[in-house]
């Protein structure tokens, strides 16, 4: 059971953030496009500046199809953000999505992984 | 005054035929006297055209050099009266059918003073029933042709029906139809709605199976149509078939090789699916662990097979740890390393620790030797030590429950 609120800042539909103490979960959207993805980083970002959390988390589990392109998006907000001095992690990644990632040998490194999102948080001692 | 009435009235007959046929006068040798508007419109000619010439205009130049033709005027000369359908010529040499009648004209002495000719013009009801004879005669000859009575007795068929049947003519003649058909078939409901339906005039058309003389199966594509008289009353019926035997054998032989192809291919798909099963047995040896004990050649496709099992069994079972045993594996080398490479990559994707086992000295020196960077990968030389890392990430102990292993997923 997450202990947090539901925010959105710019009151996007598109963009989901939960706040679990200093974990940010952001759940992903399955039809995330390049406008909406930029919206969902500014979102992302601004909540970081604001807030003094410790960990940011992209939960996947609604995402049952996902492109390379995608992929890399989220990968390069994650690395920004570590270079913030958090911890970053995605959760949740299906097995077919992963299954191609490997198949385009996508880069997958700078990022954590965990099977669902209760691990990350327990992870990040969040639970 | 009744000389006068007779006299008006026969003009007046005369009128109506001359209205309704085609008439020419001719002397008694055949000279043309004079025509009327409809046989001059029938052959195309105008009245000055054939005035004074000879019948034989009319006629084929060879048929008029016969003997029957010279006979044929002797006997008008004769007084003989002939009635018939003529084949004349046109203008033109276009054939002209005519249902024709040639009366000789006595006068007093009984001498044939003219001959007159009334006629019809049948040319179109001719070539229609030419077109007709045509179309029966090719269907006589390409199709089996059998007839009956409404009620099943057979009136005649045609050459082709008996000789795939094996009957001759007389054989079949007031028989009935059941001779062709099984004794169950003819004995059935269904056969005598068959016949009952044909005899209100109900039109059937299909595969049939009937037997011939000697018993043999005979399949017919066939129609059978009932016949239908002036007051739409069923007459008779008219079956048209085709021998369809072979192509019926053929496609019971089609069926079969399908169907022996179709189970073929079911066993081969189990066997291979069974194959499948034993190549990438994914086992869960204890509560978060996978163990996956490879053996034999890693090729790319044995890969992508292991990897679809592998992170399908981790994402249902929800594991930590997956154990991959490569003791069995022949050999090792920079694409079976690469391979390993991709499935532990892909396992920790899925937040699951992958640790390879099984690793020998040999193999060992192999992969330094090739330079294959296996990078992070956790490696152990035996299956049991790999049990023993796995146990201790999932927070077991042998014996006894210890804390969890803090996992840490490399970044």
């Amino acid at each position: 059971m997450l202990a947090g609120s539901l925010m959105n800042p710019s009151h996007d539909t598109a963009v989901a953030m939960t706040r679990t103490r200093r974990v940010l979960v952001v759940t992903m959207q399955p039809d995330l496009d390049q406008e909406r993805f930029d919206r969902l980083r500014l979102a992302a970002m601004a909540e970081v500046g604001h807030e003094r959390l410790a960990a940011v988390v992209l939960d996947f589990s609604a995402v049952d199809v996902l492109s390379l392109a995608e992929f890399e998006r989220a990968r390069d907000l994650l690395v920004a953000l570590r270079l913030l001095g958090l911890q970053v992690a995605m959760v949740s990644l299906a097995p077919s999505v992963v299954l191609y990632l490997t198949e385009v040998q996508a880069d997958t490194e700078g990022v954590r992984y965990f099977r669902g999102l209760d691990e990350a948080l327990r992870r990040f001692g969040q639970d | 005054m009744q000389d006068t009435d007779e006299v008006s009235e026969l003009t007046a007959l005369m009128k109506a035929i001359d209205r309704s046929n085609a008439i020419i006068e001719f002397t008694a040798t055949g000279e043309i006297i004079k025509a009327n508007d409809l046989f001059l419109q029938s052959l195309g000619y105008r009245l000055d055209e054939i005035q004074g010439k000879h019948h034989r205009i009319f006629v084929d130049p060879a048929h008029a050099a016969t003997p029957e033709y010279g006979a044929f005027w002797e006997g008008l000369r004769q007084g003989q009266f002939f009635a018939s359908e003529f084949l004349r010529l046109g203008k033109g040499g276009r054939e002209v059918w005519l249902q024709a009648t040639y009366n000789p004209v006595l006068d007093a002495d009984g001498q044939v003073q003219k001959v007159i000719k009334l006629a019809t013009d049948i040319t179109a009801r001719k070539q229609a029933a030419t077109l007709d004879a045509g179309f029966i005669d090719a269907i006589e000859k390409s199709m089996a042709v059998i007839e009956f009575q409404t009620d099943g007795t057979i009136l005649t068929a045609n050459d082709l029906f008996l000789e795939r049947m094996g009957y001759s003519l007389e054989e079949l003649q007031g028989k009935h139809h059941r001779l062709f058909v099984s004794a169950e078939y003819a004995a059935s409901a269904d056969y005598r709605q068959f016949w009952f339906d044909l005899a209100q005039g109900k039109f059937y058309r299909g595969r049939f199976e009937r037997f011939a003389k000697n018993g043999d199966s005979v399949w017919l594509e066939a129609t059978y149509s009932p016949i239908l008289d002036d007051h739409g009353r069923p007459v008779k019926v008219v079956k048209f078939a085709y021998d369809i035997t072979a192509n019926v054998a053929q496609s019971e032989a089609l069926e079969i090789a399908l169907a022996e192809a179709r189970e073929a291919e079911r066993i081969r798909n189990e066997l291979d699916r069974a194959v499948q099963e034993m190549s990438t047995p994914v086992t869960p040896i204890w509560e978060g662990i996978l163990l996956l004990p490879l053996v034999g050649v890693l090729d790319s496709m044995r890969t992508s097979d292991i990897m679809n099992k592998s992170l399908t069994m981790i994402s249902e079972m929800r594991a930590k740890v997956f154990v991959l045993d490569i003791s069995g594996v022949a050999t090792v080398d920079t694409a079976v390393a690469n391979q390993l490479i991709k499935i532990t990559k892909a396992t920790r994707l899925m937040g699951c620790e992958a640790i390879v086992s099984g690793l020998s000295p040999a193999i060992a020196r192999t992969i330094v030797e090739l330079g294959v960077n296996v990078g992070e990968i956790r490696t152990t030389a035996t299956l049991r030590d790999a049990f023993e890392t796995a146990l201790h990430l999932v927070g077991e102990v042998i014996g006894g429950r210890k804390e969890p292993a803090v996992l840490a997923p490399r970044a």
